[in-house]
């Protein structure tokens, strides 16, 4: 390689030299990301190995996944760096330069509504949702499935609406304060009212989520490095407002005003909750406003009603629904319509049907045996997952810089400085997303989502997920009785396996006369105490929740790229790792109290309320410059590792003790995080207070002068 | 055209008050650089068994302006009685000779300051020196406990980036980390020598790519020498004892046989060079060094710096700039007035401030020619 030097003469970067520099630079930067992914990961592993004693599946895939994760977030990353936040910071600085105000202000709402669009988190929001049943919440059964293009809109709006009040707070140089005492009890009086009504009710934790879950990996750092070029030119203000932040913050929390305004106005279409009998009866035809159509509504209700539900549809004419189900049964796509596979419906069969569905459909659990073992390794397609992801990440990144580009290009009239840095920046930014969400869906999904299935066994009795077993040729004669210390009889039988004799508990309706088959799914726990639901279980889950949500917190990309900027910004003074620490244990708190909150069922308001009271209490206290950070940092702490991780652990807990949906841990987590970092912040303060005023503030009368003189 | 350039290194709160009076006294132009000063936590506890004193840092405003030559002393005075900086710990003060050698028009002083003359002119030292050196990022406090743990006087450390040699390398650069950071000490003349030993030691300057460290001439002062925070068993901290004798020794000279003498390797340093700054608008930085390096600058560091300058109308505005450090050979400082003059950086665009200041030598890894 041949450059010219600063005096016109030639030197030389030999490729070895060159090769050593990129070595030593790859090194350094996978060893960062290794030692953060390999933190939560080997607690995860440790824990479902050692603790609660259930082996890991699919290792393989999961060992893959974690090398995908690794080099996707170093690459991710290093592309937020040298990419995406220059690219942001350059507009940034040329827009209040070049452009009229109401040019910016236009921008400003685009360029939120596009990040919105760019990075949907429709798939969170719906996952949080997925147990959601549509006649206890309707209205949130509408809004995550039949209208949940309406709420990706709204949430666009919202974070459209939240970067406009940005620019405007930039240009006229107001701090974060005013704004944060405006919103944050607006959205408390709206939750307030929302709590009596039926239907806004069980809304309200999706509300809180919405800001949070959208503002992602690319969407944070992004507009954060813009807020921050912006305030460079544009403040005209108070010169202790730090620049730049707070835009994430007014964007994780409007939306959840929009939602709930649109929550409003769609309650009037759909019924208040009910049991589900009422709900498919033909007394209530808003009913069918929550399907798109009839077909719809009845296909959910077989699939997840009970069956007197499920009759009253048919008007209680049972040939009428064995037809409506055999039809399904016939015909393949039908049957994934509805069930989703066919190893759920012969699920559901078994489940659900009463004697004479299994009658009508036993043909199909015979082929049980074959398809249940070996299904996860042989339908997976590497490739497909990978294109997928690819996709997706093309998707975040390539429509919001095509759209700050050709602003800058054609509206600002302005080149790109480095253009070459941060072009490569954007690609790899692409391939690292695409990697690491890959490997994140191998690996580290598959691993919370064992861990999280597995986990209300250390407090609770339950069946071992996906451990159905059959044992041929039973024979009720083998079955005995016993007695309780109360006197009940209970039957029970032996069974020995691996050379093992272990007590198992019977019951009639598990065993299936006509072929001889018992069936039955072994339960284990609670691990830890004794009892229905033990406090020492709970308490070792809360525990986990906590490394959990802190170690994972650790590994946020847009958390660490947020860092770096803070750090850069108070040159040092405020260090990176001082503000992941704060962030860490703020998610790890919110998340215990999120799993507090699902076991217990504690309404989410309810703990969202005292906390944000308290962090309107702290805010007052603190400088402007803490207030500015922590706000932010709420919007990085739910991120692509995080978010998996705490539904994957919600949902297992929530499906053991019947929770209505996974929604709100994610906001626990945001609010936590903010007191956390305004608490280390005040403490950091008063600690620089007492050091500066060491000194006594009087002077000694011991005047130089004097002694000159 | 000579001037003084007069800087001041305090906390961020009282920094606040001190820019708001600079506005007050009809002080057109102010530059702030954020950094952050470090001091020892003498404090006994527990971890002190085991290791060095932890590090305590708080942010610090580092304020500039400029002045005609012969205003600085009497303004020095007036903010030193004012914010009491000669108790140690509440900051320094110190001006320097700097000639303005280009100008957009934007900044022709034409200031004219109006507060009472009620200084303290007599406890101003002028037998001080001040030692930048500039290092990786990362190694800044390493650097910064040198000066703490010689009792001379509190550093201030401030980041940039490093523009040079880097930029021509094409995309390989980015495997070469530019950030900086830099560490601003003024101390006793008689200490100077010492420390910057100590810097080139201690931060290995003599190896390829450390970094840089230069000294240059303070014409009057006072510095901070609230080095460590500790409990105080006595009526006076160590720190205003030694602060009172300077004072009544009318300098620090006194002190110089407390520094240990360490037996210094000879230094080939560098002489006959020139400190160039930059000041320009915001982006346009690296276009300017690149200018510069082409007509002999060895390369440049960039920082940012808030400006906040008072219009015809006495209105207030206030926006981001970027300073261009470079240490050039005195010969070339012509040629490169003349390729920056051409880039057209005096013009509205850049609109960019060009001054010089003495350096009297400066130290960092030269490749041996053979």
């Amino acid at each position: 390689m041949k450059r010219k030097n600063a005096k016109g003469q030639e030197f030389k970067v030999s490729s070895a030299e060159a090769f050593r520099w990129i070595l030593r630079y790859v090194k350094q930067k996978i060893a960062e990301q290794l030692k953060v992914v390999l933190g939560i990961i080997l607690y995860l592993m440790l824990f479902q190995v050692l603790v609660l004693g259930t082996p890991i599946i699919d290792a393989g895939l999961i060992g893959l996944g974690i090398v995908m994760v690794v080099l996707g977030l170093t690459l991710f990353l290093e592309g937020l760096l040298l990419g995406i936040m220059p690219m942001g910071e350059e507009v940034g600085i040329q827009l209040p330069q070049k452009a009229k105000s109401r040019t910016i202000l236009i921008v400003a709402l685009l360029l939120g509504v596009a990040a919105t669009f760019a990075e949907p988190a429709l798939g969170v929001l719906k996952t949080a949702g997925s147990s959601v049943q549509a006649w206890r919440a309707p209205l949130l059964y509408l809004i995550l499935n039949k209208h949940s293009a309406l709420l990706i809109t709204a949430i666009a709006i919202g974070v459209g609406i939240s970067m406009v009040l940005s620019m405007i707070r930039f240009i006229k140089g107001w701090s974060l304060k005013p704004f944060l005492y405006v919103v944050v009890p607006t959205m408390m009086a709206l939750s307030i009212a929302s709590l009596f009504h039926p239907n806004l009710r069980n809304l309200l934790g999706l509300a809180w989520d919405s800001g949070s879950v959208t503002t992602g990996p690319v969407t944070v750092p992004l507009v954060l490095a813009l807020g921050i070029g912006f305030s460079h030119i544009a403040s005209q203000g108070s010169d202790d407002n730090d620049g730049g932040f707070g835009v994430a913050t007014l964007a994780s929390l409007v939306p959840m005003i929009i939602v709930i305004s649109m929550g409003f106005m769609l309650s009037f279409q759909v019924p208040v909750p009910m049991s589900d009998i009422d709900f498919f009866s033909p007394e209530n035809p808003k009913s069918e406003y929550v399907f798109r159509d009839k077909t719809e509504m009845t296909d959910y209700a077989i699939a997840n009603a009970s069956l007197p539900a499920q009759l009253v549809l048919f008007d209680n004419d049972m040939p009428r629904l064995l037809d409506y189900v055999r039809e399904i049964s016939q015909d393949e796509s039908r049957m994934h319509e509805v069930f989703g596979s066919k190893s759920k419906f012969q699920q559901w069969v078994y489940c659900y049907g009463n004697d004479e569905f299994k009658d009508e459909f036993a043909y199909m659990i015979t082929e049980e045996a074959d398809s249940g073992k070996n299904g996860s390794v042989a339908g997976f397609n590497f490739w497909g997952y990978l294109w997928r992801n690819f996709l997706s990440a093309i998707q975040a990144i390539v429509p919001l810089s095509i759209f700050l580009l050709a602003l800058l290009y054609f509206v600002l009239r302005e080149k790109l400085r480095k253009a070459d840095e941060i072009f490569f920046g954007l690609t790899i930014a692409v391939i690292g997303m695409t990697l690491f969400g890959g490997g994140i869906e191998l690996g580290l999904a598959k691993m919370g989502d064992q861990v999280g299935s597995n986990i209300p066994v250390s407090f609770m009795e339950m069946e071992v997920p996906g451990g159905q077993r059959t044992i041929q040729g039973f024979d009720e004669d083998m079955v005995y009785q016993s007695l309780t210390p109360t006197g009940d009889k209970e039957e029970f039988f032996f069974l020995n396996e691996d050379g093992k004799t272990t007590t198992i508990s019977y019951d009639k309706e598990n065993y299936d006369l006509n072929q001889g088959i018992y069936r039955y799914t072994p339960k284990r726990g609670p691990l830890f105490g004794k009892g229905r639901i033990t406090l020492l279980g709970i308490i070792v889950v809360m525990i986990f929740a906590f490394i959990m949500g802190y170690s994972a917190t650790l590994a946020e990309p847009a958390l660490s790229a947020m860092g770096i900027t803070v750090e850069d910004l108070t040159v040092g003074a405020f260090k990176k790792s001082m503000l992941i620490q704060a962030v860490a244990i703020g998610v790890g708190v919110g998340i215990m109290l999120g799993v507090a909150q699902v076991i217990w069922h504690i309404h989410i308001f309810y703990l969202l309320a005292p906390i944000y009271t308290l962090l309107l209490f702290v805010t007052h206290f603190s400088t402007e410059e803490y207030v500015n950070i922590g706000w932010d940092s709420a919007a990085v702490t739910t991120g692509p590792i995080t978010v998996p991780l705490v539904l994957s652990m919600g949902l297992g807990i929530g499906g053991q003790v019947g929770a209505i949906e996974g929604f709100g841990i994610v906001s626990l987590a945001s609010c936590c995080t903010i007191v956390s970092v305004l608490s280390m912040g005040l403490y950091v303060n008063l600690k620089r207070k007492r050091l500066l005023n060491v000194m006594p503030e009087s002077h000694s009368d011991f005047e130089a002068e004097d002694v000159a003189a | 055209m000579k001037y003084s350039k007069v800087s001041m290194i305090v906390s961020r709160e009282i920094g606040k008050s001190i820019a708001e009076e600079l506005v007050a006294f009809g002080i057109r132009h102010h530059f702030n650089e954020i950094g952050r000063s470090s001091i020892l936590d003498r404090n006994k506890s527990f971890s002190s068994f085991f290791s060095k004193p932890a590090l305590i840092s708080y942010p610090v405003d580092i304020l500039s302006f400029f002045l005609q030559e012969d205003e600085d002393r009497a303004v020095l005075g007036y903010f030193a009685k004012k914010y009491d900086l000669r108790s140690p710990g509440k900051g320094s003060i110190f001006s320097q000779d700097v000639e303005i050698l280009n100008v957009h028009e934007d900044y022709k002083p034409k200031q004219e300051l109006s507060f009472k003359h009620n200084g303290d002119e007599s406890s101003l030292f002028s037998n001080l020196t001040g030692i930048v050196c500039v290092v990786q990022r990362g190694e800044g406090d390493k650097v910064a406990r040198i000066s703490l743990n010689y009792g001379t006087s509190v550093p201030a450390t401030t980041y940039g980036e490093g523009s040079g040699v880097r930029d021509k390398l094409g995309l390989l650069r980015i495997t070469l980390p530019a950030e900086k950071e830099l560490i601003n000490l003024v101390l006793s003349r008689h200490d100077a020598d010492a420390v910057m030993e100590l810097y080139i030691s201690e931060a290995k300057l003599d190896e390829p790519g450390r970094g840089i460290a230069y000294s240059f001439p303070i014409k009057h002062g006072i510095i901070n020498t609230k080095i460590s925070r500790s409990q105080t068993d006595s009526a006076a901290s160590v720190e205003q004892m030694v602060s009172a004798i300077d004072s009544l020794k009318g300098g620090m000279e006194w002190r110089k046989s407390s520094l240990e003498r360490e037996s210094f390797k000879r230094r080939e340093f560098l002489y006959d060079l020139v400190g160039l700054n930059l000041i320009c608008e915001e982006g346009h930085g690296t276009g300017l060094v690149e200018a510069a390096m082409s007509s002999g600058a060895p390369g440049a560091t960039i920082c940012k710096i808030r400006y906040t300058n008072l219009d015809g109308e006495m209105e207030i505005h206030r926006s981001m700039k970027e300073l261009c450090k470079m240490i050039v050979p005195e010969s070339q400082v012509p040629d490169i007035c003349e390729a920056l003059e051409k880039t057209g950086c005096f013009e509205n665009e850049a609109k960019a401030l060009l001054y010089s200041l003495p350096v009297q030598k400066a130290f960092t890894y030269r490749a041996k020619r053979y």
